[in-house]
């Protein structure tokens, strides 16, 4: 069954689109022709008269030719179509004492040449490219008597205000974080790294959306087969609508059925633009302030930018610390089952009579105690949230009261437990990346339920299991526990050990780059 | 690919059904046995009943009466919450059995109490000194607590003067298990000189497994208290043959370099001085030119402070001071003179390690008068055994004298 699903989701993935599409989905194949009325006609058609399509016609400075101009009201930047193409292009042309051919095709070079002062402008003379840019927020210029129409940039749309991302905070380190809007996203790349190597190679994906799609790069350091790889994945993306960066994610990640995340996600700019100098790629999609960084190893998972960011020393404690938190998040409930039903021997003896002592008149098994503890913790991380933020406090003082005071003083559960699941939450949210922490969410209940038939036995064999699984795991065709295995000792400077600044010399090995070497001055290490 | 699924589950699951939670036991109905103490029965009651029921069944050299100390968990808690079913408000429980083994007496205990017994953190195992004497007693009881997998070599081992049962039921005011009371007393070696080391269960079996004689320490009980001083001599045969007092037991521990602690008085001039002792070594010295009439030194190096000074001498002064040592040496001397009396003529029992030294130090003789050790020619009873000490004082403590000399 499970070779079923995956041959159809290699199927999916290799043929782009043999499924047949709905019409509206496909091309509009026609021209502009040269009558204005004509024109504007066809584009209210085909937006069917939408409500926020914006269209003005007026005369060219102080002669009779008629021209018009089509934008999306909110998606245009209103003051700039009235100053830079109604003002210039009503105004501009009388008090500048032009003369206005008659010839419309070389008003249109006029227009095009002289009269509009913007940056970004083109011809177009079909109504699929021309809608295409209009819809994006882009202002069309219609001009009667010719088949071309002028397209002239003026996004300027209201955009979040640039924040630091609320899941990634750090105490030291930048404030910015990414915005919805993909241009205030390259730039806040763009300010980070200003070598000319950068590359954006932009596409669009969603047959429907439209999304605008960016893969950057450093173009001399990137592995070129790395690169072949993603934007050969990225071209079979065939869907209609991409709404976040996790269709992609999901698209392009090599194994669908592992629990572990392969590819990612950051909300951070310092972090994307350290994963590019590093010789990663980094995928930004429109609409969304979650970045994508492939390919990614376990250990990138638990680093933090602020391990750079501080001292070596404090760096190294600190991964030190969220390698043990990762262990603890996923074992600590197991163990406590294991020990308590299997192995009551290698509890100090001390401890073993107050954990008997306190479970007295407990009516569950420790296995059922567990998932009862386990699970409500489950329940309250959820529901806080999803919970409006006033809310959300009266969830801790429900389940930090009533969830662990009453339960104790009821009987159900016993007061160790309640410490056993508490470390596992700490250690859990210890753990910088969330798409990690809700990975060993669901291993927990896994070692748990080995711990429960097979002691601490099954927790080990739970352990190897997932070991295995990993060491077979890859992202992005690159291997997933890399430096560990396989073993780069080069690399495991910056693993759980963040050696000091002047010792990262290399780039990790693992990525292939063209250029390892990232200091090159010096020979003192 | 069907047929395969199958099997697979069928593997999984028979893996699971058929193997899984065989030894599953919530901790809270484990009987944790602490402590065991191992007596010889008082009357032969239960042996005569034994005999009516079943005349054919076969018997054992030795009974043993058996005293399990059970923790009551709930009865270790502070204020003790009413959530167990303890009513007395005792931590502790004493099963009493009676049986020619001491694993059947263990599985008779399940049939009267509702928590099996559990013997991963027995602490402390007594022996009664009637059990050690006897001939087939000492052996025979340990042999199940060493060959239980369950079973932990690091508990510890004494020798009862009296009954040990009487022991394990101490009621200590300081703790609320008697054998976790008598565990931490066991540690306190390196406050006194007059205990012995713990054994360690695991240590016996390797003296048990070895040709010589060895010690273990005494347990001696009282209403409220129990005192771990003195030893219990065992011969080579595994056979307890006496006891030494506590300050036999002194000169022991110099004698076979376990002191880890303890203090020295010695009386100097008109009044006594008393030396902490941090620190002894001693070493053996063998003359082994005559094989029937070997000669041993023991010399003794001890090291220590000044704790109390009641004669007021100058402590500054040189010669003052290396007479102190020398009175202190002495006293040394007197001790372990006192031990080797006892263990060397009296009883000749080699535990002051004189065989293992041999063993060590002259291998190609000990190959030739093993067997004439401490049986056959009985060399070690012909020997001869010296003292020296040399004590060194390292601090005299914070003042030189307490008041101005009379």
């Amino acid at each position: 069954m499970l070779r079923r699903i995956l041959a159809q989701h290699r199927r999916q993935k290799a043929s782009s689109s043999e499924l047949p599409r709905q019409e509206a989905a496909q091309p509009i194949s026609l021209s502009l022709s040269s009558n204005l009325q004509e024109n504007l006609e066809t584009i209210k058609t085909l937006l069917g008269n939408s409500h926020d399509l914006l269209t003005r016609s007026f005369f060219i400075g102080n002669t009779q030719h008629s021209c018009a101009v089509v934008c999306i009201d909110g998606l245009a930047n209103s003051a700039m179509v009235h100053e830079q193409i109604l003002a210039n292009i009503q105004l501009m042309i009388s008090t500048a004492e032009k003369t206005v051919p008659d010839d419309p095709e070389e008003i249109l070079s006029l227009l095009f040449e002289e009269v509009l002062s913007v940056i970004e402008i083109k011809k177009e003379s079909d109504f699929q490219s021309m809608l295409d840019c209009v819809l994006s927020g882009d202002t069309a210029l219609l001009i009667d008597g010719t088949n071309q129409v002028i397209v002239i940039d003026s996004k300027g749309w209201a955009t979040r205000a640039v924040e630091e991302p609320a899941a990634e905070g750090l105490v030291r380190g930048p404030r910015d974080g990414f915005t919805e809007s993909i241009r205030d996203n390259t730039v806040r790349i763009r300010r980070r790294v200003k070598d000319y190597h950068l590359r954006f190679d932009g596409s669009i994906v969603g047959e429907r959306s439209k999304t605008d799609l960016v893969v950057a790069y450093i173009d001399n350091i990137v592995d070129k087969e790395l690169l072949d790889e993603v934007k050969r994945r990225l071209a079979t993306i065939d869907i209609d609508e991409v709404e976040e960066s996790g269709f992609i994610e999901q698209w392009i990640e090599d194994d669908f059925l592992s629990p572990f995340p392969q590819i990612h996600s950051t909300e951070r700019p310092d972090k994307v633009a350290a994963s590019l100098f590093q010789g990663r790629i980094a995928i930004l999609l429109d609409g969304t302030p979650v970045v994508l960084i492939l390919p990614v190893t376990f250990g990138l998972f638990l680093h933090s930018p602020e391990d750079y960011y501080e001292r070596w020393i404090v760096g190294t404690l600190a991964r030190l610390l969220r390698y043990i938190a990762s262990f603890l998040a996923v074992f600590s409930p197991s163990f406590y089952i294991a020990l308590v039903t299997f192995h009551p021997g290698l509890i100090p003896s001390d401890l073993a009579f107050s954990i008997a002592a306190t479970r007295d008149g407990v009516p569950f098994p420790a296995f059922l105690e567990a998932i009862l503890m386990v699970t409500t913790m489950e329940l309250l991380q959820e529901a806080g949230l999803r919970l409006p933020k006033p809310l959300g406090q009266t969830v801790g003082i429900v389940g930090g009261l009533v969830i662990g005071d009453a339960a104790v003083s009821a009987g159900i559960v016993s007061p160790v437990m309640v410490i056993v699941v508490a470390l596992t939450a700490i250690a859990s949210f210890a753990i910088p990346s969330y798409q990690l922490a809700i990975a060993f969410r669901m291993i927990r209940f896994f070692a748990m339920f080995t711990a429960a038939v097979f002691g601490v036995y099954g927790v080990i064999l739970s352990f190897i299991v997932i070991m295995i699984h990993l060491s077979n795991l890859t992202s992005i065709g690159y291997p997933y526990l890399s430096p560990f295995a396989p073993q780069m000792p080069r690399d495991w400077k910056d693993l759980i050990l963040r050696a000091p600044i002047t010792f990262l010399r290399k780039r990790p090995k693992a990525l292939h780059t063209q250029d390892e070497t990232r200091m090159r001055t010096g020979d003192q290490s | 690919m069907g047929k395969k699924l199958r099997l697979y589950v069928s593997m999984l699951l028979s893996t699971i059904l058929v193997s899984g939670c065989w030894d599953q036991v919530q901790i809270e109905e484990r009987g944790f046995v602490v402590g065991v103490a191992v007596d010889a029965p008082r009357n032969e009651n239960a042996e005569e009943q034994a005999e009516q029921e079943a005349p054919e069944k076969p018997k054992g050299k030795q009974r043993f009466l058996v005293t399990n100390q059970m923790v009551i968990p709930g009865g270790l808690v502070a204020g003790g919450q009413s959530t167990g079913q303890n009513t007395t408000n005792e931590a502790y429980l004493n099963i009493v059995s009676e049986g020619d083994s001491l694993f059947e007496v263990s599985r008779e205990f399940a049939t009267r109490a509702s928590r099996t017994p559990f013997y991963q953190h027995l602490k402390i195992i007594i022996f009664s000194e009637e059990i050690a004497r006897s001939k087939n007693g000492f052996g025979n009881a340990i042999d199940v607590l060493l060959r239980d997998p369950d079973a932990r070599r690091s508990t510890k081992v004494f020798i009862s003067k009296g009954d040990a049962k009487n022991v394990i039921e101490v009621k200590p005011k300081t703790e609320k298990l008697p054998s976790l009371y008598i565990n931490s007393i066991g540690e306190n070696n390196d406050r006194t000189a007059r205990m012995l080391p713990v054994m360690r269960i695991g240590d016996v079996h390797e003296q048990l497994l070895n040709q010589f004689s060895f010690t273990l320490p005494r347990i001696t009980a009282e209403k409220q208290e129990v005192k771990i001083a003195g030893a219990a001599l065992f011969n080579s045969d595994h056979i307890m043959v006496g006891f030494l007092g506590e300050e036999e037991t002194e000169g022991l521990n110099f004698l076979t370099n376990q002191i880890k602690g303890g203090l020295l008085k010695a009386k100097f001039k008109e009044d006594l001085g008393v030396l902490s002792i941090t620190g002894a070594k001693r070493s053996i010295v063998a003359d082994t030119r005559n094989k029937e009439h070997l000669k041993f030194t023991y010399q003794i190096e001890c090291e220590g402070a000044i704790m109390e000074s009641f004669d007021q001498i100058d402590l500054l002064n040189k010669q003052v001071m290396e007479k102190l040592q020398l009175a202190f040496a002495n006293e040394i001397e007197r001790l372990c003179r006192d031990t080797i009396t006892k263990v060397h003529k009296q009883l000749p029992v080699d535990v002051i390690g004189l065989g293992s030294h041999l063993k060590q130090y002259h291998k190609d003789l000990w190959k030739d008068i093993k067997n004439d050790w401490e049986k056959g020619k009985r060399l070690y009873g012909k020997s001869e055994i010296k003292v020296v000490a040399q004590v060194y004082i390292r601090n005299i403590g914070g003042i030189n004298r307490a008041e101005l000399g009379r």
